[in-house]
């Protein structure tokens, strides 16, 4: 933002800039968000997917055991789901915190690296948040028998979490000047993750009736498959979050760039093509 | 905004006081002279009111039995409309500018910005109070919990709502994005709310006063943080 | 093929089913769309620009 070619409002003409780029495109560059890092991550994400998939369908074990008067009870099958359940939902959470964490960062040392990785964050955090509540409603069917349980405090708080964060990318989608675009969300940010325990605390009062396992790990009566399951589920979502991070973080970049770089070039081709036409005549 | 070139008086806790007042007399007396609370925000909550029942089914015991909620959903609704109203005040005659090149503290601002916002709310919660006595039958047990209610956690709905309204107040699309930012912010406000004035009107057997404590912890956080960020929000790049 | 002979012997295999490839799919149609965004920016960006080329980017000059 310190060069002196900055226009008020680099939106105002995107038809005549995207005509520009494509003209001037390189073509037979690497145009990708890619390079060797990204790759060797993404082949062990997917390579981590299937060995994810054998141990939660194959290796490990359904839950169930017997109570006291003979009766067996448990998840049994279902209990499959929470291995991309618990993980999505953990990497949700940790997204968000990234997301604080950079909006932080952001108005502390005015860094837009730093305000680009806490959009990033955001957005995956939403798809990974969403992707909890999905597995959660469908694995609340058969073992609560029910899709939705407002007495719960998690999946309660694990929706407005979403509700929050879709609230915050609905404000960044919004064209405006970047910087107060900046500033304003890493304010939304703060108050968002400081929200967090705020709502948890609150709904927990509200109704102490919570259904949810107290800790997940405690009471999956873990057995070493089930435990081994959970820590690959956990590898994969961490190498599947870095992933999208970096390649997220790139194309928040790519566009700060296209803002920005292009149009110095944009005013640098109009002036060379004034000169060209002084010449011509 | 930078501190540093208001005059030592707007930095006092004096010049702070004065330039809320001073927002707050400005805001009401336009408010006195349009007349939109009055004509357009009031009835508003009152049809809320009446769509309740109507959803409801028009039962007076489970009326009476989810006044609280109603209540404060009611509020919530009108608060929206009280809050756009507060920035489009702001916008139309650019006074934010003025305050900020009259380098008067943005802390002032925000305070006064949520005392304005505050006093309409409680007009309003005064005439709401009336409709769920007279339409829902709800019967005031505990006056002063209701009363202390209504202004603890108007002022976190208050003050929430100026930070999130002045975060978006340049965008053109705030009308619609202000419900999405500030709803799920005061989903605690709902909850703790509804939950004391159960107690106050005497339909849920809690302790109001706890909730009450909640409320509390909530206005002030939400006053501490806006007071700590209302100024990189006025920040002109 | 072993995985979905699997998936047929278990109980409540219809929400297993459902769960999981509605999780998977949504995280992978969320991956497709970050790199075809990337994918369409780069073009417009000069690769001197793209700093990952040689190495990851770090601290924004412009900060």
């Amino acid at each position: 933002m310190t060069t002196p070619t900055e226009v008020e409002n680099p939106r105002s003409e995107p038809a005549a800039a995207a005509d520009f780029f494509a003209v001037n495109s390189i073509a037979d560059a690497s145009v990708s968000t890619g390079s060797a890092t990204t790759k060797v991550l993404g082949w062990l994400t997917l390579a981590g997917l299937v060995v994810l998939l054998v141990f939660a369908f194959i290796i490990s074990p359904e839950d169930s055991r017997e109570t006291a008067d003979g009766a067996i009870i448990g998840q049994f099958d279902a209990v499959r789901l929470l291995y991309l359940h618990v993980p999505a939902a953990v990497f949700a959470y940790v997204a968000f915190a990234l997301t604080g964490l950079g909006s932080i960062i952001y108005l502390w040392k005015r860094s837009r690296w730093w305000d680009h990785v806490a959009h990033s964050s955001a957005e995956i955090g939403v798809v990974f948040c969403g992707v909890t509540l999905l597995t959660g409603v469908i694995w609340g069917r058969p073992v609560w028998n029910t899709w939705w349980e407002w007495g719960d405090v998690r999946i309660v708080t694990t929706l407005l979490l979403f509700l929050i964060f879709v609230g915050y990318l609905a404000f960044r989608s919004v064209p405006s000047e970047p910087r107060r675009q900046a500033r304003n969300a890493s304010v939304l940010a703060i108050i968002g993750a400081l929200n967090i325990p705020v709502v948890n605390r609150s709904v927990e009062w509200w109704e102490n009736r919570t259904l949810h396992q107290q800790s997940t790990l405690e009471e999956l009566k873990i057995e070493d498959a089930t435990l081994l399951t959970l820590m690959i589920g956990f590898a994969v979502f961490g190498l599947m979050f870095l992933w999208l991070l970096i390649h997220r973080f790139r194309v928040a970049w790519l566009a700060e760039e296209v803002e920005q770089h292009g149009l110095k070039q944009a005013l640098r081709r109009r002036r060379e093509e004034a000169q060209r036409e002084a010449m011509v005549s | 905004m930078n501190t540093s070139d208001a005059t030592p008086g707007h930095l006092s806790l004096m010049g702070i006081l004065r330039t809320s007042w001073h927002i707050w007399r400005k805001d009401l007396l336009i408010e006195l002279r349009s007349r939109v609370l009055l004509n357009q925000i009031l009835p508003f909550a009152v049809l809320v009111l009446m769509l309740f029942a109507f959803a409801l089914d028009g039962d007076s015991t489970t009326l009476e039995f989810f006044a609280p909620g109603l209540f404060w959903v009611a509020v919530l609704l009108a608060a929206l409309l009280a809050i756009g109203r507060s920035v489009a005040t702001e916008q139309a005659d650019a006074t934010m500018d003025n305050f900020r090149l009259g380098s008067s503290s943005p802390v002032a601002v925000f305070f006064g910005k949520t005392l304005v916002i505050l006093t309409q709310l409680l007009v309003l919660e005064i005439v709401l109070a009336v409709g769920v006595i007279v339409f829902y039958g709800a019967r005031l047990s505990e006056p002063l919990l209701f009363v202390s209610t209504s202004v603890v956690a108007t002022s976190g709905i208050a003050s929430a709502g100026t930070l999130y309204a002045v975060a978006i107040s340049k965008l053109g699309v705030r009308e619609t994005l202000l419900p999405l930012l500030l709803m799920p912010a005061l989903v605690p406000v709902l909850i703790g709310a509804t939950r004391a004035f159960g107690d106050a009107l005497g339909t849920a057997g809690v302790n109001g006063w706890q909730w009450l404590g909640l409320l509390g912890a909530f206005a002030l956080a939400y006053l501490t943080l806006g007071a700590l960020v209302f100024g990189s929000l006025l920040e002109e790049n | 093929m072993t995985l979905l002979l699997a998936l047929f012997a278990l109980t409540h295999a219809g929400y297993l089913a459902a769960g999981w490839s509605i999780g998977l799919l949504a995280i992978g149609a969320y991956a497709l769309s970050v790199l075809v965004r990337g994918r369409a920016l780069s073009k417009r960006v000069p690769l001197s620009r793209q700093r990952w080329m040689n190495s990851l980017p770090d601290e924004d000059e412009q900060s």
